[in-house]
């Protein structure tokens, strides 16, 4: 057998670990302004780019794309190239991802704060930068699959196929949800509307979960954590069942529950069983990490890498035995809108991903700078400030949720809201947000620590940027299947194969599940007085998504008696059929406003209490949280674009008349004219091109449309 | 979510999807787990040993050890 020499490039390893700690520091930097804005909500600091509705995509996309994404990214190009005894395929490759990756990074960072958003959560980027993600993850896939062919070894550890479908899944998660048509440069309107473009983006808001935050993590913890016990993963079998029933169960039986009133009996009560069976691949994947350190626990205690691994994956028990109960009917019931959700993804992002993250970089720095890490005193105190944080953080949140999830369905015995002032039920929890703050510091301050743990390691030590290493050159096998040999080994051993399995498994789920959510379309009753969007309430819906006002607001009253009582009719599927994109938002910290224009219901506001709302929230409604929006009375309306915004709507099969667009700004002006009178007549003084008469005109149409007869 | 799944419901023959899904899952999972079983003890042994099998000196276990 020829043994060949060959270098494992340490440097990309490093680049990408030192972006991870850098987009890290500052999404969880962003994250903690936008819980100080939850209590002071002056430090939205009355500026666009700073208020909430913006900072707050910042941040998730910030610890998701840029934070977890980098790290993932680290963890691949390092145990890939260990486990395939090979080089990346090619540096070139490796490094136009790196940068292409930071620029997307960037690009996002700033279009987000100017508001250039599609208002999907997780997918807010406009669409040339969606097309870049694209082009940039085909380079990382391409880099990825060359480096598995030419690799030394026979087989394909289960690390990789996790990176394998999570490569595929995501690209096709993307795709799918990214079809969009532009309006210019940076405006688009979705390609699907209403209840259709939930369920598309909720269909990726799942799986995007499973298949950015889940799988390709999964696959680190293969790798890392027998790497940093020195000892074999408790059992390879389980990794394999893991691997299948997870990319399976996610990709196909997650959102089934939406279906389950259609099917017959037999197989509801299949579902139920099984439903409860998907808690078993999560557990099994975390027992098999947990079970990996037995009799290794006084290890454990010694070695603040174990620490925080362990730590990491109980996280990962926790938030997948928690997901499973939230998609309980009644149990969604009380959490959904609530900070209950936000607490449960905290668990995910702080426990599971930051902290299998900072396990990783403890082990892999010391190890690429031939070193001992600085202090290893240091780390533990990183580490128990870390666990503090997470408790201090969520354990406040899920209280709060469920202080204000009662104080919003409590009714007097006489039948009537005890709590009809939405706000009362904000300022109950504030003391909440008060120690989610604290939680986020410290764990914040763990962050910090570590970094100075890291940059006084890598002073001293030795950077091996091209680490020398030899192996056996691969003996060339059959591609035949060998006899004796089982078709998953022989699988196994053929990435290509592995790959087009495993998209075929994920693709006929995808379509599966994909495919009544395009029959849907044609199934939603429509509501014959339900028309589209006035030119002028259109660019106002526009602000509104600017201004990320669905990051606070609902637009979906839930046909509860708590909820009809406080907002008022339920909302009908027909309402939203013109609605590119959907807002129905996922998070009320401020009251629904599905029926905010609905004159006979108990939310509705004249037009001049909208506009001193909108620029001083607190001198309507004292103690609000709402940030202010004094730009939106100074700034005039760019309607330059509302012809094109027709067309594209019309294109999209919105029925404005033909030609509308031409004489489109004629109606939106003369609509204007009549709001501005209006608040002439309340007192306030301003033209009738300012941005907040767009807006004003489209809260007020909001809900109404199934009133008029 | 009730609310959509109403209308879900309303499309003729859409029951087809989950059952066709459920079916599909429930066989390529036994199979694999079938597969999954009968696997010999020493390839097992072999897969579940790749990440430790690299020739590089281990500062953290040297680390680990001082
Ligand atoms: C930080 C979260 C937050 C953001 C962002 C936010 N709001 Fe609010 N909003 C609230 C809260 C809390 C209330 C309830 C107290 C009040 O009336 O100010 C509220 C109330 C309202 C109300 C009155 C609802 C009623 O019926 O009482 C309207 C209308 C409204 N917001 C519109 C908007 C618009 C438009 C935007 C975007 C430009 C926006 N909000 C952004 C939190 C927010």
């Amino acid at each position: 057998m020829q043994i060949e020499k060959f270098y494992y490039d340490n440097k990309i390893v490093k680049y990408f670990a030192y972006a991870t700690i850098f987009w890290g520091l500052i999404g969880m930097l962003v994250g903690l302004l936008a819980a100080l804005q939850l209590v002071w909500p002056s430090l939205s600091f009355d500026f666009a780019m700073t208020t909430f509705g913006r900072i707050r995509p910042v941040h998730t996309n910030a610890v998701i794309f840029a934070f977890v994404g980098n790290g993932i990214f680290m963890g691949v190009y390092y145990s890939l190239q260990r486990l395939s005894k090979a080089r990346m395929y090619s540096d070139l490759l490796s490094y136009i991802h790196f940068w292409g990756w930071q620029f997307i990074i960037v690009l996002a960072a700033i279009t987000l704060l100017l508001g250039y958003t599609t208002s999907k959560e997780y997918a807010e980027l406009e669409w040339p930068i969606d097309i870049l993600i694209t082009i940039i993850w085909v380079v990382f896939g391409w880099n990825m699959f060359g480096t598995i062919i030419k690799r030394r070894t026979g087989h394909i550890y289960v690390a990789i196929w996790f990176y394998i479908a999570t490569f595929v899944t995501v690209a096709v998660l993307h795709i799918v949800n990214s079809f969009e048509v532009p309006v210019s440069f940076w405006k688009s309107y979705s390609l699907y509307a209403g209840v259709q473009d939930a369920l598309v983006q909720w269909w990726y808001g799942h799986n995007a979960v499973a298949f950015f935050l889940t799988t390709p993590y999964l696959g680190l913890m293969y790798y890392f954590l027998p790497k940093a016990a020195n000892r074999p993963i408790y059992s390879y079998k389980l990794s394999i069942i893991h691997f299948w029933a997870l990319i399976f169960i996610y990709i196909w039986a997650g959102p089934h529950h939406l279906l389950y009133t259609a099917l017959p009996d037999w197989i509801q009560a299949l579902g139920v069983t099984f439903s409860v069976m998907l808690i078993a691949p999560s557990w099994g994947g975390m027992l098999n990490g947990l079970l990996t350190l037995r009799g290794a626990w006084d290890k454990v205690r010694e070695e603040p890498v174990l620490k925080f691994l362990v730590v990491a994956v109980t996280a990962y028990g926790l938030s997948t035995f928690e997901g499973p109960m939230m998609s309980l009917k009644s149990v969604n019931a009380l959490t959904h809108f609530t900070d209950w959700t936000i607490a449960h993804v905290h668990i995910g992002a702080l426990g599971w991903n930051g902290f299998l993250t900072f396990g990783i970089l403890y082990w892999l720095i010391p190890k690429m700078f031939n070193i001992k890490l600085h202090s290893k005193k240091l780390a533990n105190v990183h580490f128990w400030l870390g666990t503090l944080g997470i408790l201090v953080y969520a354990i406040p949140l899920y209280w709060g949720a469920v202080t204000q999830t009662l104080m919003w369905k409590e009714f007097t015995p006489e039948g009537f809201l005890k709590y009809p002032n939405f706000l009362e039920t904000v300022t109950q929890i504030i003391p909440m947000y008060h120690a989610r703050i604290f939680g986020g510091v410290l764990y914040l301050v763990g962050v910090v620590l570590m970094i100075y743990n890291i940059a006084k390691t890598v002073k001293v030590g030795n950077f091996v940027a091209d680490e020398a290493t030899e192996a056996a050159a691969r003996e060339v096998v059959s591609p035949k299947r060998m006899k004796g040999e089982g078709w998953h080994r022989w699988l196994e051993r053929k990435p290509i194969q592995f790959m087009l399995l495993s998209m075929v498994a994920i693709l006929i789920g995808g379509i599966i599940e994909i495919v009544p959510t395009y029959l849907i379309k044609s199934n939603i009753p429509t509501i014959a007085s339900v028309k589209p969007y006035t030119p002028l309430e259109l660019q106002g819906r526009d602000i509104y998504i600017r201004e990320g006002c669905y990051t606070c607001h609902s637009q979906m009253i839930r046909p509860f008696r708590s909820e009809t009582e406080r907002y008022g009719e339920y909302s009908k599927a027909g309402e939203f059929v013109y609605d590119h994109p959907f807002l129905w938002g996922s998070k009320r910290t401020g009251p629904d406003l599905a029926r905010e224009g609905v004159q006979t219901e108990r939310n509705y506001k004249p037009d001049s209490w909208h506009y001193n709302h909108m620029l001083k929230p607190q001198s309507v409604s004292p103690n609000s949280i709402m940030p202010a929006y004094p730009w939106l009375i100074k700034n005039k309306l760019d309607i330059s674009r509302t012809k094109k915004k027709i067309e594209v709507m019309q294109y999209l099969g919105v029925p404005y008349p033909e030609g509308y667009g031409d004489i489109a700004n004629e109606d939106l002006k003369k609509q204007a004219e009549k709001i501005a009178a209006n608040l002439k007549a309340g007192g306030i003084e301003t033209t009738s091109d300012k941005e907040i008469i767009a807006l004003i005109a489209y809260l007020q149409r909001l809900g109404t449309d199934i009133y008029n007869k | 979510m009730k609310l959509i799944s109403h209308y879900l419901e309303s499309i003729d023959g859409v029951v087809i999807y989950p059952i066709i899904s459920f079916l599909i899952f429930v066989t390529v999972f036994s199979l694999i787990t079938i597969y999954t079983l009968r696997l010999k003890k020493s390839k097992v042994k072999e897969m579940k040993n790749m990440p430790l099998d690299d020739n590089e000196t281990d500062i953290n276990l040297i680390n680990q050890q001082l």
